[in-house]
């Protein structure tokens, strides 16, 4: 295993040469650095988890030292350990970033303090150091599991996945129909260690109470008339993996009752049974309901709630992550042309137009369809803007006849929007948008463009509005259980778990 | 010159104790190594250099207390900074309390000059002290 390495900046050798052994005695490997200048140096060439800086050396001092590593980003932990301790000096190196401070002399007891430091300073260094390193590869990354979209509103759902996956905590994911919930959910299994134990998904509202209680816990022979052999419900068909439940709201409450009963009890028992079967499952749960509505109206027992809610997950609607309109349309493209066996080579500008334009209300799944579509119906080597138009649309030249700005939209974001709105009511007719939006032609040129070549991508629109659609599922306001959103954070990432569904 | 006596003295017990704490730890763990001798020794040195850092200091001390109290050291002026500190000594103590602030100056990179009666003290950028190495 590689020892952590430390590095002692003093310019008193006595110190130094019998600080090292005793690290080196501790099991760390240690560099010495007889000013700061050369600390630095030393730094900047290779990492270090831990640096012990004198606060008065030649060159530069433990504080300038400080002051460097912040400003070069330099990843490290630095100890001051000083002989010229006052309160300022030490207030003022912990404002500059150092881990923490020891006053010379260093006596038996300073120096058990200066050991025990050390690890928990390693610790945060290295855990800062994985986050660097899984942050810098998501940056570029565009998948992850079945999951598609390199915008920002992404990263921050991949970093949730990430944390979350190897806990056995239950997740409620909140996202529109069409958001690929099912998708998160099967990622967030195939990166627990219950991947290799069965992924099983039910969708409590496409099935009939009574249907929907027997296909969750199963049923014994006899158990009812017809039933001629016993047959196993989900929750142990899923033993040892993970249960996913969406649209888990529409449930009906006395199955609400029975299923809360079996997460807390970890235990089933099969209609007309008698034992109880231990299960070991984990449970994900999804909705694209009105959270607070379905509690408030009693669709949803709030004891439930907080039973599948350990962690909450908001999947963004496309129309928030413009920056994954194109990357998704080009790679369903792709797709949908190599399985009908057609030579295409991208969409025109007009069905680019469209594309970026339109809100999107049904999201990814809607997109894909459309994509779909618009391959078996193209007939030149270009899919057209009326090729991908949804029907509906283009008989009626029906458009959102309003955008909505949210909080935290920019004014280029709602500048955007507002000139593609016009510009695909008007049929792509640059002047008419340029009338109606009170900008030259040019610059509706210029803003279309832009989007057109990447500019409304990851990174540039971090709020893109909501456009004339449904807002996110309100979640509860109050008491809600840990929430994780979607952050900024360094986050993890790793290979994508297989792939058993069709990609989105 | 105290302050900067004060940190000579801390390095100089530090020293000692990180020295002492290897020769300490590795005979309790019974892998004393070939340089423990060299770990004592370094210890041996520093606690040299504390002794010496505190003889010159108590030295200086008593001699400017005798001075003060003689009329030998009459006036006292130094920067704002204090890096600078200029004094006026006379007498037959003169000599006597030269030797002590030089002593102390030596050890704790600090500069002295004679300008007639006039006494400069400047305390040099860190690092030009002679207790290290």
């Amino acid at each position: 295993m590689k020892r952590p390495k430390v590095l002692i900046a003093d310019d008193d050798r006595s110190i130094t040469e019998g600080l090292s052994a005793i690290l080196r005695d501790e099991g760390y490997e240690v560099a010495v650095a007889i000013d700061g200048q050369k600390a630095l140096d030393q730094l900047g060439t290779e990492p270090f988890g831990v640096v012990l800086a004198d606060l008065k050396m030649p060159k530069v001092d433990g504080l300038a030292l400080l002051k460097e590593l912040q400003q070069r980003a330099i990843p490290t932990e630095c100890i001051i350990v000083t002989g010229q301790a006052t309160v300022d000096s030490a207030v003022q190196a912990m404002r500059e970033g150092a881990y923490d401070y020891v006053e010379k002399p260093l006596t038996a007891d300073k120096l058990n303090r200066l050991k025990a430091l050390i690890p928990k300073a390693l610790e945060k260094f290295t855990v800062q150091q994985k986050n660097r390193e899984l942050s810098s590869k998501l940056e570029g990354l565009t998948h992850y599991g079945e999951l598609t979209g390199q915008s920002e509103e992404m990263r921050g759902v991949y970093q949730i996945i990430e944390a979350v996956a190897p806990s056995n905590a239950s997740v409620l994911i909140f996202g529109e129909s069409g958001t690929g919930k099912e998708l998160v959910a099967r990622a967030l299994h195939a990166k627990s260690e219950r991947a290799k134990g069965p992924f099983f998904a039910l969708n409590c509202a496409a099935l009939p109470k009574d249907i929907l209680e027997n296909e969750l816990f199963g049923h014994e022979k006899g158990a009812f008339t017809g039933s001629v052999n016993e047959k196993p419900g989900a929750f142990e068909m899923a033993d040892g993996g993970t249960i996913f439940l969406d649209e888990v709201a529409e449930m009906p409450t006395d199955i609400q009752v029975k299923l809360l009963r079996a997460i807390e009890s970890r235990s089933i028992r099969r209609l007309g049974g008698k034992k109880e079967i231990d299960v070991d499952i984990r449970i994900l749960a999804a909705t694209n309901r009105d959270l607070q509505k379905a509690l408030s109206e009693n669709d949803l027992r709030e004891d439930l709630y907080y039973r599948l809610a350990v962690v909450e997950l908001f999947l963004p609607p496309l129309r928030e992550r413009l920056g994954d309109v194109k990357l998704l349309a080009n790679e369903f493209l792709v797709r949908y042309a190599e399985q009908n066996g057609k030579a295409l080579s991208g969409f025109d500008d007009a069905a680019w137009e469209w594309i970026l334009s339109y809100n999107w209300p049904g999201n990814v799944r809607e997109l894909k369809n459309a994509v779909e579509r618009a391959v078996i119906m193209s007939r030149g080597d270009k899919i057209k803007a009326s090729d991908i138009m949804p029907r509906h649309l283009q008989r009626t030249g029906e458009f959102a006849a309003a955008i909505t700005v949210p909080p935290g939209a920019t004014l280029a974001d709602t500048r955007r929007q507002l000139v593609l709105r016009a510009f695909a009511s008007t049929n792509g007719d640059y002047a008419r948008t340029a009338t109606i939006v009170g900008m030259s032609a040019a610059d509706v040129r210029a803003e279309i463009a832009s989007l057109l070549n990447g500019g409304g991508r990851a990174g540039e629109s971090t709020s893109a509005p909501a456009v004339n659609g449904a807002q996110h599922p309100a979640k509860p306001a109050d008491a809600a259980p840990a929430v994780a959103k979607a952050s900024k954070a360094p986050v993890k990432a790793s290979a994508s778990p297989k792939s058993k569904g069709k990609k989105r | 010159m105290l302050r900067r006596a004060g940190h000579e003295m801390r390095n100089a017990l530090s020293g000692v104790s990180v020295n002492v704490e290897v020769v300490r730890s590795r005979l309790e763990r019974g892998k004393p190594g070939d340089d423990l001798t060299s770990f004592a020794e370094r210890a041996r040195l520093q606690v040299g250099v504390a002794t010496m850092l505190g003889d010159c200091l108590l030295s200086l001390i008593n001699s400017v207390l005798v001075a003060v109290a003689d009329g030998s050291l009459q006036s006292v002026s130094g920067n704002g900074a204090g890096s600078q500190m200029e004094l006026m000594i006379y007498g037959d103590r003169r000599d006597n309390i030269l030797a002590d602030i030089r002593r102390l100056a030596n050890l704790t990179g600090v500069a002295v000059e004679e300008r007639d009666q006039r006494v400069i003290l400047k305390v040099l950028p860190e690092g030009k002290s002679h207790s290290k190495d």
